[in-house]
């Protein structure tokens, strides 16, 4: 009885003691630095496994958080986006920098690329001008060393005054020295970075008197935000602007005299200055032996970036990945294999069976396991249909984005993408586009310009069609190479005339482009699966319900005679097509979703095959066709439902055209495909 | 190309500034010399390959004289004739070398250079090429001119547009 109440105290002491300590708010440490430095291994080394990936309030960037618990606390780690420096370009790197500035990290991990440290290490100095303490991590160790970089950290750290720590995370190698460090820093604050940067006489003076007027509370230091001001930073003024009121115009007053008094650009100046001063901090640091691999890797880079090698590598990884991974293996063999062995051999009969047996009234029957029933057609097109297809791709696009060959192709196509608009980084969007346009859709949103975000979003809701669809129309067109090449032309000269068109509607500025070529990598297989299955899970969770409202909206029709009323309209424009009547429920079915469509296209060709001109006119006019409703939905969230509307009615009327024009070419060609 | 009115011979790319203002700057072909500020039509393509590369070895020796500071879409002003330069007051653009001093465009393939200077009016521009670290007395090695421009720095490679390359100057290193 008495262990018992002791037992009581102990828990209920225990409870109060973690109450007290969400209320005292638990402590962060932000990991930052460029992209591809590793950040997120590392965050996965830190962290348990459950870790919580949501977008940054008011923006649509994802950032990452999970709980490190060392001897006696726990800490909250956030992997933000990647970073070049703190003035941001893109809104990635605004979110990295809100998070320094407004959520009071105790611990800032800077991840930086042991071998590149000269151009990573200006980012440090930034951070430690805010006063936050900071823990250099020189991560890739384990190249830096293959490639005979000799590194003296302890005189890093001597210089810079802070702790550096040599890892290798893919390896787990010092990341127990790492953990003990964060809890060091989070614990006392005892260094105090002091020994900032000095920049031009101008810039002293201007951030001195810049200093003088802030008096808000803030969690940098006057001198970095001042520093911001001075490089006209947007964001940073507004921010000021809210805690200084009337301030902010005697501080523009002094930036603009600053700017008069320079010769170059502030931003300009101060990375020069820093550049210098890294400079002296890595000199007799480093020791390198300037021996750069010339294997087989760099020689394919270079033929991959080369347009006369670059080409044909191109097509072989279509040709490989799509075609034969997805279109072959994942369409062909195991559809067939779960749709025609498994579900219409023994899933169908036997529910139709039990449903009989079971079911009494026939509406229910109906539902669940008729022609159109939620069992029998809407879980069948997405489990046996859609899900292999899907997996097969993302697959695919998980191994090409893993080996670095994203950025080789979009180095290769942005002369090619400017002339509709958009630039090479655009690729990515677009690629991920032939897995799933809603998630692509999304992506758009890592664009630099709105402009590029219109123009993609268009182009992908419009011309690129998503893997189960592309999936469908390859398998039916796989023994047709005739029809299939039509099929492609019209569509890239879709893509292609579209964007060119907006790219000279729309306003705005033409985009530049820039990007990292990471070195190319075996993709690890782990990393793979992983990737795969949470965006197959992700489209998963998307689409069944989808697919089973459709299944009901369905019977819906059916029971109310709406369904047979439109595919009783659809029926001309069909036949205005030179298709059979039949394909009128396709188009009905494509109102759903595109893929939903496709997916009946493939039932339809099984039962009545069609010929290869009327082939070539449905499969270019479901591509074509509206997208799915999810994307939809996105559409009307985004531009309201007027535009939203209006842009499917477009689009409604535009692949019909185009469908009606290919029709009268062949038909009046008398071509036979 | 070189102007027919003045004689500068420039770059297209280079040519001048102050069009992103110009309300008919889509769609105009015009190219605007950075010297005079006088408008004719591009060099046709045949004439460009014909005379590109004795140009260019012309352009490694020595600019004929400093180019303006680049700007965004630059030869696309159509009105408000006239000599349009930058002001040339301390807050001008990142100022434009001269000796043995080329663009990225002209340095050749495989070749190294020593970055002198980023010559551009365009802020973001400049962010970006900063952000990657394209600074004053940085190595730059040439892996790539076409379809776009690759090149590295220490052990990273970047691959930029024609544009943004424009705006590099570099000195050729051996």
């Amino acid at each position: 009885m008495f262990d018992l109440n002791v037992n009581k105290t102990k828990k209920s002491i225990q409870r109060n003691a973690s109450n007290n300590a969400s209320i005292e708010e638990i402590k962060k440490i932000a990991i930052v630095g460029n992209p591809n430095v590793g950040k997120s291994v590392l965050f996965n080394n830190l962290t348990n496994l459950y870790a919580m990936v949501s977008n940054y309030p008011g923006t649509t960037v994802e950032v990452s958080r999970g709980r490190m618990k060392t001897d006696g606390m726990e800490y909250e780690v956030i992997d933000t986006p990647g970073m070049y420096s703190m003035s941001p370009i893109t809104e990635e790197e605004s979110v990295a920098r809100r998070i320094l500035i407004q959520e009071k990290p105790a611990v800032v991990v800077h991840v930086v690329d042991a071998k590149n440290l000269e151009r990573m290490l200006p980012l440090s100095l930034q951070i430690l001008e805010m006063d936050l303490p900071l823990i250099l991590v020189l991560n890739m160790m384990d190249e830096a060393r293959e490639e005979e970089i000799g590194i003296d950290l302890t005189l890093i750290e001597e210089r810079l005054g802070i702790p550096v720590i040599g890892a290798v995370s893919t390896a787990g190698e010092g990341m127990e020295i790492l953990k003990k460090c964060i809890e060091e820093v989070a614990r006392q604050r005892t260094r105090r970075y002091d020994a900032h940067v000095v920049y031009k006489s101008e810039i002293e003076n201007a951030l001195k008197d810049i200093e003088s007027m802030l008096t808000g509370d803030y969690h940098v230091t006057r001198r970095s935000l001042g520093m911001l001001l001075l490089k006209e930073d947007d964001e940073i003024r507004q921010m000021i602007q809210k805690a200084e009121g009337g301030a902010i115009s005697d501080i523009d007053a002094i930036a603009v005299s600053a700017a008069g008094k320079l010769r170059y650009p502030v931003e300009y100046e101060c990375a020069i200055r820093l550049k210098e001063v890294v400079d002296s901090v890595l000199d007799d640091a480093i020791i390198d032996a300037e021996k750069r691999p010339q294997g087989f890797r760099e020689r394919l880079s270079h033929y991959m970036m080369k347009p006369l090698t670059g080409m044909p590598i191109l097509l072989i990884i279509l040709y490989l990945g799509l075609y034969k991974f997805v279109g072959d293996l994942g369409a062909g063999t195991v559809v067939g294999l779960i749709e025609e062995d498994l579900f219409e051999g023994i899933v169908n009969p036997f529910v139709v069976k039990a449903a009989a047996a079971v079911i009494p009234w026939e509406w229910l029957r109906d539902l669940l396991a008729g022609e159109y029933g939620v069992i029998t057609l809407g879980f069948r097109y997405a489990v046996a249909l859609i899900l292999p297809i899907v997996t097969f791709f993302f697959i695919v696009f998980s191994i090409i984005e893993d080996s670095g060959y994203l950025p080789r192709l979009a180095m290769l196509i942005d002369r090619t993408f400017k002339k509709i608009g958009l630039s090479g980084r655009a690729v990515i969007p677009m690629v991920l586009g032939f897995g799933c346009d809603t998630m692509a859709t999304m992506v758009t949103r890592t664009l630099p310009t709105a402009r590029e975000r219109v123009i993609s979003t268009m182009l992908l809701a419009l011309a690129v069609p998503c893997s189960a669809q592309l999936g469908v129309i390859l398998a039916l067109l796989a023994g047709k190479p005739a029809v299939m090449l039509v099929w492609a032309a019209v569509i890239s000269f879709v893509f292609l005339f579209i964007g060119y068109l907006s790219a000279k509607i729309l306003p705005g500025e033409d985009p530049s482009f820039y990007m990292e070529v990471p070195p190319l990598r075996i993709p690890k297989i782990a990393n793979v699966l992983t990737k795969t299955y949470v965006r197959v899970k992700w489209y998963f969770k998307e689409v069944l319900p989808l697919f089973i409202i459709a299944s009901v909206l369905i019977w819906i029709g059916r029971i109310t005679s709406l369904f047979d009323f439109l595919i009783g309209l659809l029926r001309k424009p069909v036949e205005l097509l030179g298709l059979p009547p039949e394909t009128a429920k396709i188009f009905l079915f494509g109102f759903f979703r595109r893929d939903y469509g496709a997916a009946g296209l493939y039932d339809l060709n099984k039962e009545q095959a069609l010929s290869g001109v009327q082939l070539a006119v449905v499969c270019v006019a479901l591509t074509l066709f509206l997208p799915c409703i999810a994307q939809f939905i996105m559409n009307v969230k985004e531009r309201g439902w007027k535009t939203g509307i209006g842009i499917s009615v477009v689009i409604l009327l535009f692949s019909f055209g185009i469908a009606y024009i290919l029709n009268f070419v062949l038909s009046y060609l008398g071509a036979v495909l | 190309m070189k102007c027919s009115l003045c004689g500068y011979t420039f770059n297209e790319l280079e040519a001048s500034s102050g069009c992103a203002s110009c309300g008919f700057s889509k769609g105009c072909d015009l190219v605007r010399c950075p010297n005079c500020g006088y408008e004719a039509a591009p060099e046709p393509k045949w004439i460009k390959r014909l005379f590109n590369k004795r140009r260019n070895n012309i352009d490694s020796t020595a600019l004929e004289s400093p180019p303006e500071p680049h700007t965004r879409g630059g030869r696309r002003r159509r009105w408000g004739g006239g000599a349009f330069r930058s002001p040339a007051g301390p807050h001008a653009a990142p100022d434009a070398p001269t000796d043995g001093i080329v663009p990225l465009t002209a340095l050749a393939l495989n070749g190294k250079g020593e970055v002198v200077r980023i010559v551009t009016e365009d802020r973001n521009a400049l962010r970006k090429l900063i952000s990657i670290g394209v600074l004053p007395k940085t190595e730059i090695v040439l892996m790539h001119k076409y379809p776009s421009f690759v090149f590295r720095i220490g052990r990273s490679v970047f691959t930029i547009d024609e544009y943004l390359a424009s705006n590099i100057y570099v000195r050729t290193l051996s």
